[in-house]
């Protein structure tokens, strides 16, 4: 699939219909297209050929969607920026690509010390849908560049090209069991710096369906649920601390309108999705898996209502992978590991996979290897830092994050499965918690088990925990927070909280 | 009960939660004006306000709650019931 021109035909193909429901406000992809027809003169005019990396910051509105398009109907990549993370962090992320050229639609704009670009400053043009079709450009320029947090403190900049979400595209338009349809009414609750926007946001324009955003400031699983109610949503992506945080509330949805429910950013608990489907009884859930570095998504677990589902620990098995791309495990010493059942770390390879981290050669070198496949045919793999095996079916269960195994006192101990454990007990039923490891005041590790919850007596908790794991698993310390630390993309933010904590 | 004992009683839970009390509740308040009010802490200071009035508030008189006001017109509903 060539995803551009896919998107451009849709929007043409599509004019009458609403593309956005934003702020409340429906638009038409005709709006849209007015929108981008406008943008892509003012990069014609003001930016240079030459530039191909520019500055967006994400604003919840029409005009900075299409901006994305516009970039990449111009054959240039997008550089998407949070205007609530600390400008320091952005002005970084830019000056990282050399961006020297920034949209933002904002009403005063922080990004001072760039060329800043705001469509609203600019008169409606009258050029015609005629002169408006993509440009044409090589499939291995940049589409866009992320930038996930990075353990030496610096953000690592992914650079995704369009061949990378051409592939992405091809594997979601051979599967049959994610089709959507021109009628559908999708969620788009991701901010624009985090990937799995684009799992939300472009299956639905490829079909001609509407987009319901979700504004950054505002409390997300209440708008979500507003917005579903209101209306009658078909397609659910969301990251699961959504129903997390529902949860209290289940007896009260019956979202029937919903066709499809996908989740993607965190591991997801078996169990809350069993009490979840009942709440959305006519629909299909997917559990997509996939790093930034190979494109969003790389497979998926379809989770079989009324029937026994692959979990480990709890947590719900992230499936197989798509048709065209390949998963292997390897061993603490980078030897694969045939064996099924067997733990280590996953790789990925295939089309989605990143050309490597920008300007990082000494990551490159560690994150990246080639390995010979049974046909003989040499392959590059990404490390994905995931802890997996693969099961005698062929399915993939996540055991946690590879930096979340720690040794104490010499064993080997996953986090997750103590966390399984502590979530199984009466005392902590629905409570969020969380166990880390700290270093105490002889400079050993310990484990800490952390509850989001008030103070309670958690001595039968312990002597639970001590029956179902080995003596050095059961946490030393418990510590009670009012609230976990988050960041922007709804995901707990383990650094912050061994701050808190120490 | 009067408005301003509930909003006395409101604003401690507020307290409680954020753990600050540099601000000033009216039926007006959002979440903008309060430091600290957002996503996670929005959800403490509900089942803080759930207990300290005895009640259990839907869903969905949550999802249309915007500002102060609607939180107190929703405790009198749950009161009333």
């Amino acid at each position: 699939m060539n995803l551009i021109n896919s998107l451009y035909n849709a929007f043409v193909q599509n004019k009458e219909k609403h593309v956005f429901c934003i702020n409340d406000v429906f638009y038409t992809y005709e709006n849209l297209l007015a929108c981008i027809i406008k943008t892509r003169k003012i990069i014609a005019d003001h930016i240079a050929d030459n530039e191909s990396f520019i500055g967006l910051v994400t604003n919840n509105d029409l005009e900075t969607y299409a901006t994305i398009f516009s970039i990449w109907m111009e054959g240039k990549a997008y550089i998407p920026v949070n205007p609530t993370a600390p400008i320091s962090r952005n002005e970084a992320i830019f000056k990282a690509i050399d961006v020297h050229y920034v949209f933002d639609s904002s009403q005063k704009t922080d990004f001072t010390s760039f060329k800043v670009l705001n469509i609203n400053h600019f008169e409606n043009t009258t050029q015609s849908l005629s002169l408006f079709e993509p440009v044409k450009f090589d499939d291995k320029s940049i589409a866009y560049v992320l930038f996930t947090s990075g353990s030496t403190g610096n953000p690592k900049g992914v650079p995704i090209s369009f061949k990378n979400l051409n592939a992405l595209f091809n594997e979601l338009d051979i599967d049959d069991e994610y089709k959507l349809k021109s009628s559908d009414r999708c969620l788009q609750m991701y901010d624009l710096t985090f990937d799995a926007s684009l799992t939300a946001l472009l299956p639905t324009l490829l079909v001609g369906a509407c987009a319901y955003t979700v504004p950054s400031n505002v409390i997300k699983y209440l708008y979500v649920f507003k917005l579903l109610v209101k209306h009658k949503l078909t397609v659910l992506k969301m990251v699961p601390s959504i129903i997390y945080y529902l949860r209290p509330y289940f007896p009260e949805i019956n979202a029937t309108s919903v066709r499809y429910c996908v989740f993607g950013g965190e591991k997801l608990y078996k169990d809350i999705v069993d009490e979840w489907v009942k709440c959305i009884p006519n629909s299909k859930v997917l559990n997509h898996y996939g790093p930034t570095e190979f494109t969003v998504c790389s497979g998926y677990y379809n989770y079989k209502i009324a029937d026994s589902n692959k979990s480990h620990n709890g947590v719900l098995s992230i499936g197989k992978p798509f048709k065209n791309v390949d998963y292997l495990i390897l061993d603490g010493n980078n030897n694969v590991l045939p064996d099924d059942n067997v733990e280590g770390e996953l790789c990925l390879a295939g089309n989605q996979l990143t050309q490597g981290y920008w300007k990082n050669d000494k990551l490159n070198a560690s994150s990246f290897f080639i390995n010979k496949t049974d046909l003989d045919v040499a392959k590059r793999f990404y490390k994905t830092g995931d802890l997996c095996y693969r099961d005698e079916d062929g399915f993939y269960m996540y055991v946690g994050r590879k930096d979340f195994q720690v040794k104490i006192g010499g064993y080997r101990v996953e986090l997750g499965e103590i966390e399984y454990h502590a979530r199984n007990h009466a005392s902590t039923n629905a409570l969020n918690l969380v166990v880390i490891d700290v270093k105490n005041s002889s400079n050993n590790d310990e484990l800490v088990l952390v509850i989001e919850s008030s103070k309670f007596d958690t001595t039968d908790l312990l002597v639970y925990m001590n029956e179902k794991l080995a003596e050095y698993m059961v946490p030393n310390k418990v510590f009670f927070l009012d609230k976990f630390p988050y960041n922007s993309n709804g995901k707990l933010d383990r650094k912050k909280l061994k701050e808190l904590i120490g | 009960m009067n408005k301003n004992d509930m909003l006395a009683d409101i604003k401690t839970s507020f307290v409680k939660i954020l753990e600050h009390d540099n601000f000033e509740l009216n039926e007006t308040t959002t979440a903008k004006d309060v430091d600290g009010w957002e996503s996670i802490t929005h959800l403490l200071i509900i089942n803080e306000v759930e207990k300290s009035f005895n009640i259990k508030f839907k869903l969905m008189d949550l999802m249309s709650m915007e500002n102060v006001g609607d939180l107190m017109a929703i405790i009198e509903k749950e009161l009333a019931a």
